[in-house]
């Protein structure tokens, strides 16, 4: 580099490379301020785990990226990965464990070191495994992971208790997965493979539970142009990225998306667009069946072309009959063709007959355990647990959530339960990770049931509700500070687990959620302590690793030209070690960033149901029956259940949208600044929230852009600013959620306790608009 | 020399606003609470035509146009803006007094002014990036296309006793596009990927008619979308 150069550089990088403005350029060594490094991490914020790569300077994280190697992300990360650097060093951050004392409801905190904060939690928890009562501990686990699950049901087990309690986001899709496929799991998508992707009011580029792969396939998608003719479909109330970037956008009442989808169905069973061979023979419930007492009932093509004409569709759902007709159609003809569950569809009461039509929808094409289907995860084949348990103490406790049969898991249950003191009352409640907010219908009465709890306990790394309600917080790192694993799986159902160590000393006195819990653990001795007998997250992450070293499957993250290579050997019956010993394995698996499988096993055709087959009449429901559902045929299939509407139309005109921008995606985010700034593309407005009008509406209300208005429900009500919006649907109102405070716009929003997903969930809820 | 350039395919571009994000995290930007005074180098223009139901929205990243012809270099009065010899358009912060007259004289409205001195929390401090400098009250500044990002490719480079590669250097925000919607490279480079999709019948340049020659490139989107049946 000649001198003019430099001096004309010198223009760009002021400040920092000061100190060398003054020597002759030289080499690398000397023009760095300080150490520097980067190193593989695991992000936390979102179920897609992506595998990220800190910059570290001076041991501070200066910058993320994505971690190349990575085979979801493969080197790109998303916006709320970037503003994390925020929350990572954010001002909001729990300084450290925090004890309350003087009693429940008291306001005085104190400040605990980890061994006062970790020895309070254990002598609790001992206590009440002395005095017989180990089965009242609760966990309420909100965090997504496998692998998190295991690790909270290995020691809940040992301690005594049957209260793992999952708090899913996505339970409906799940449960409709249980009913009519057999498995517990959520389904994935194969995106990249699709060729027609119809999304029910799932944001899939914008607020998505696995965002990183909806971006990277519509980029592929896109790639491979107009001759191709793959199509994006959403069906949405609200003009998201996703209803903005697709090739149809068709706006549907809210709540209608099950009538929707068996719109659709009547198209495609009426027209014959499905294989007939596949359904009669290879399904249960399609035609027509008689039960054990030898009465025949109506299968699913009956029943669909006896109720769900396209003319009564399109009056429910205000979705014009040329344009259901002209998607069923294309639905049918673009093969590959997935039909994707989203919130939009769940959220309400009906959500999970939501669920199961949109669900049958995809086995009407085929599509269910198919490539550019609905696939099933793939295994991580982690070390099991050396020892066997002895038979619980728990044994022949129920579950304080009520959760039995269908429903594994009632987060809605533990609240009504909590209340109530039945079965009995709670001894400790631990909460990881959760949304408490979303938990109950009236957050004025969860906050009166948590008070009778002796002891609550959470991770919370902010301020959040859970911080506020407990007795003893332990905050949890942020994922960069500890050390990490990351269950996640693409599209096809390939397996990953993304593991890393710590990057950065924590910047506040915190510890990863999982090194609590072990120390508490180790705390508590007996058969809790030898079930967990791992120091910390490092010794649990190494010893599951072993697992993957000895099982010989897969491969550690390398570039995609090995993985494809690889891909092709394995797909053949041939598998290559890449390192002759566990300690060389573990510390390639470190510098790497983790592990996957890109060849994946044939998905069984065996489903797990009681038929053995996908079941449109999904026979585990006859236990649902004693939940309230009529003993009707209808209860036996998907069908349209009209949501929970909650306002008279006279007076409350419109229908209240509470949603959350994909800004606000990532949870546990702490609120960057950034993101706050500036949450939605079209329309420049940030730091609190607002409601998104359409024109005419405002119009007819006397309102310009701007504006202080109220929004009542029959609820409550909010003064938030309005944002007039052309591509808004004029009948309803949206409003962004994570700005704070946001319970004073959660209470705008009707819930209702749903028994059959175990979870509160929205009623279709009214408001009226009048200017301030 | 190199003529670095950018390539933006807005059919593959989802809105998501990463590039904006990233380019924020990389370059020491600042908060401001303000709307009007807000900051980003890299911005999203959303352009929203029709009404409901037929209403199509477009998204626009828009970086600074590293123009070949910068009408912002033509005005300034103490030389704080200058284009180099491989195409950048540099700003020395240092030398600008605050005058803002490159601020009016850009079409594109990339250049920004700094109303207040930046503060960020005491705890973020630890965290910005070392080799970007904070730009005090005062002063204007804009999109580098990362420029740091290439004075660090080079000495590496050299260190290692090679040449630059293609894809040692990139921008913040094109390392990050979760849609690979995005390309950067040489435009004077005849097989590098910029000069091949720059001559797509789908590209072109935001206000071409002002002789500005911006090297940044846009893909225009394909004609996808189904008109609304109602």
């Amino acid at each position: 580099m000649d001198r003019r150069r430099f001096m004309k550089s010198m223009g760009f990088a002021g400040a920092a490379a000061a100190a060398g403005c003054s020597r002759a350029p030289v080499s690398l060594e000397e023009w760095q301020d300080g150490a520097e490094s980067w190193a593989p991490t695991v992000c936390q914020l979102c179920p897609s785990r992506c595998g990220l790569l800190a910059r570290v300077v001076d041991g501070s994280v200066v910058k993320l990226e994505g971690n190349p190697l990575h085979p979801l992300n493969q080197g790109r990360m998303c916006a709320t990965g970037h503003a994390a650097l925020q929350s990572l060093y954010g001002a909001d951050r729990i300084r450290g464990p925090r004890l309350r004392i003087g009693g429940k409801g008291s306001s005085r905190w104190k400040q605990a070191s980890w061994e006062e904060a970790l020895g309070a939690a254990a002598d609790w928890l001992k206590k009440l495994r002395t005095e017989g009562r180990s089965h009242t501990l609760a966990v309420l686990d909100g965090s997504s992971s496998v692998l998190v699950e295991r690790l909270w049901r290995r020691f809940l087990q040992a301690f005594g208790s049957p209260n793992y309690i999952r708090d899913d986001p996505a339970a409906a899709s799940e449960l409709s997965s249980y009913l009519l496929q057999g498995e517990r799991q959520a389904p994935l998508y194969d995106l990249e493979n699709a060729s027609y992707i119809l999304s029910f009011g799932a944001d899939l580029l914008g607020q998505w539970s696995h965002g990183m792969q909806a971006q990277r396939a519509f980029g592929r998608l896109r790639q491979r142009g107009p001759a191709a003719q793959i199509k994006l479909v959403q069906v949405d109330s609200r003009f998201s990225l996703t209803a903005a970037r697709c090739n149809q956008w068709i706006p549907i009442r809210p709540g209608t998306e099950g009538a929707l989808a068996l719109g659709l169905a009547y198209v495609l069973i009426r027209e014959e667009l499905f294989d007939q061979a596949l359904l009669e023979g290879e399904t249960f419930g399609f035609s027509d069946w008689k039960d054990a007492a030898g009465q025949t009932h109506p299968g699913f093509r009956t029943f669909v072309q006896q109720r769900y004409r396209p003319d009564d569709v399109s009056a429910l759902t205000r979705v014009p009959v040329e344009v259901l007709i002209g998607v069923a159609k294309e639905f049918a003809a673009h093969r590959p063709a997935i039909a994707v569950i989203g919130q939009g569809a769940t959220r309400h009461t009906n959500g999970l007959q939501n669920a199961m039509a949109i669900h049958a929808l995809n086995a009407l094409v085929g599509g269910v355990r198919q490539p550019g289907g609905m696939l099933l995860r793939g295994a991580i084949p982690i070390k099991d647990w050396e020892t066997a348990l002895k038979p619980t103490v728990a044994k022949g406790q129920p579950r304080i959530d009520g959760a039995s049969g269908t429903l594994a898991h009632s987060p809605g249950g533990l609240m009504e339960h909590l209340e109530r003191g039945t079965p009995y009352p709670l001894g400790a409640l631990i909460l990881h990770d959760c949304d408490l907010e979303s938990l109950s219908p009236d957050p004025a009465r969860f906050r009166a049931a948590l008070a009778r709890v002796p002891l609550v306990v959470t991770f919370s790394s902010f301020d959040d509700a859970s911080a506020e309600l407990a007795d003893l917080v332990l905050p949890d790192s942020l994922f960069p500070e500890g050390w990490q694993f990351g269950d996640c799986w693409l599209g096809n159902g390939a397996s990953v687990l993304g593991v890393s160590k710590p990057v950065a000393p924590p910047l506040r006195d915190t510890l990863p959620a999982a090194d609590s819990l072990l120390r508490i653990a180790a705390k508590i001795g007996d058969e809790v302590a030898a079930a967990l007998p791992f120091y910390d997250s490092e010794a649990l992450l190494k010893f599951w690793a072993q697992g993957i070293f000895e099982a010989r499957r897969g491969m550690l993250f390398a570039d995609p030209f090995e993985a494809e290579q690889l891909r092709a050997l394995e797909s053949r019956g041939w598998w290559i070690p890449w390192s002759e010993s566990y300690e060389e394995f573990w510390g390639q698996m470190l510098a790497k960033g983790g592990w996957w499988e890109p060849h994946t096993p044939p998905v069984p055709q065996r489903y797990s149901t009681p038929s053995g087959k996908f079941e449109f009449a999904p026979l585990r429901l006859q236990e649902v029956k004693s939940r309230g559902q009529p003993g009707e045929d209808e209860a036996w299939l998907p069908h349209y259940e009209p949501p929970r509407t909650v306002g008279d139309v006279q007076e409350y005109p419109l229908y209240l949208n509470l949603y959350r921008p994909a800004a606000m995606a990532g949870q546990d985010s702490g609120r960057p600044p950034w993101l706050l700034e500036h949450p939605e593309p079209h329309l420049k407005t940030g730091w609190g929230p607002w409601v998104e009008i359409h024109p005419r509406t405002a119009r007819d209300l006397g309102l310009k852009d701007g504006d202080s208005v109220w929004v009542q429900s029959p609820r409550g009500k909010a003064l938030l600013k309005a944002r007039i919006f052309a591509a808004a649907m004029p009948e309803v109102v949206s409003i962004p959620l994570g700005f704070r405070p946001d319970e004073e716009l959660r209470g705008l929003q009707a819930k209702e306790f749903d028994p059959h997903t175990g979870r509160a969930v929205d009623c279709l809820t009214r408001v009226r608009l009048q200017k301030a | 020399m190199a003529r670095w350039a950018m390539v933006i395919d807005l059919d593959k571009c989802t809105g998501c606003q990463t590039c904006v994000y990233a380019c924020k995290a990389e370059n020491n930007i600042p908060v401001s609470k303000i709307p009007d005074r807000t900051i980003s180098w890299m911005d999203l223009l959303t352009i929203v035509e029709g009404e409901y139901p037929d209403v199509k929205a477009r998204f626009i990243p828009r970086p600074c146009m590293q123009c070949d012809h910068p009408p912002c270099t033509k005005v300034c009065p103490v030389g704080a803006t200058y284009r180099n010899d491989e195409g950048l358009v540099g700003q020395i912060y240092s030398r600008c007094i605050g005058c803002r007259y490159c601020t009016a004289a850009c079409p594109y409205t990339v250049k920004y002014f700094n109303f207040s001195d930046p503060s960020w929390p005491a705890e973020m401090l630890a965290s910005l990036n070392p080799d970007v400098p904070r730009r005090p009250k005062g002063v204007v500044e804009k999109c580098t296309f990362c420029h740091h990002r290439l004075q660090k490719a080079r000495e590496q480079a050299r260190a290692e006793g090679r040449e630059l590669r293609p894809g040692d250097y990139v921008p913040a925000c094109v390392q990050s596009c979760p849609a690979d919607a995005m390309y950067f490279g040489d435009l004077d480079d005849p097989h590098s990927t910029v000069t091949q999709l720059a001559r797509s019948s789908r590209a072109f340049r935001l206000l071409e008619e002002l002789g500005t020659e911006p090297k940044v490139i846009y893909l225009s989107e394909v004609e996808w979308r189904e008109p609304h049946r109602s």
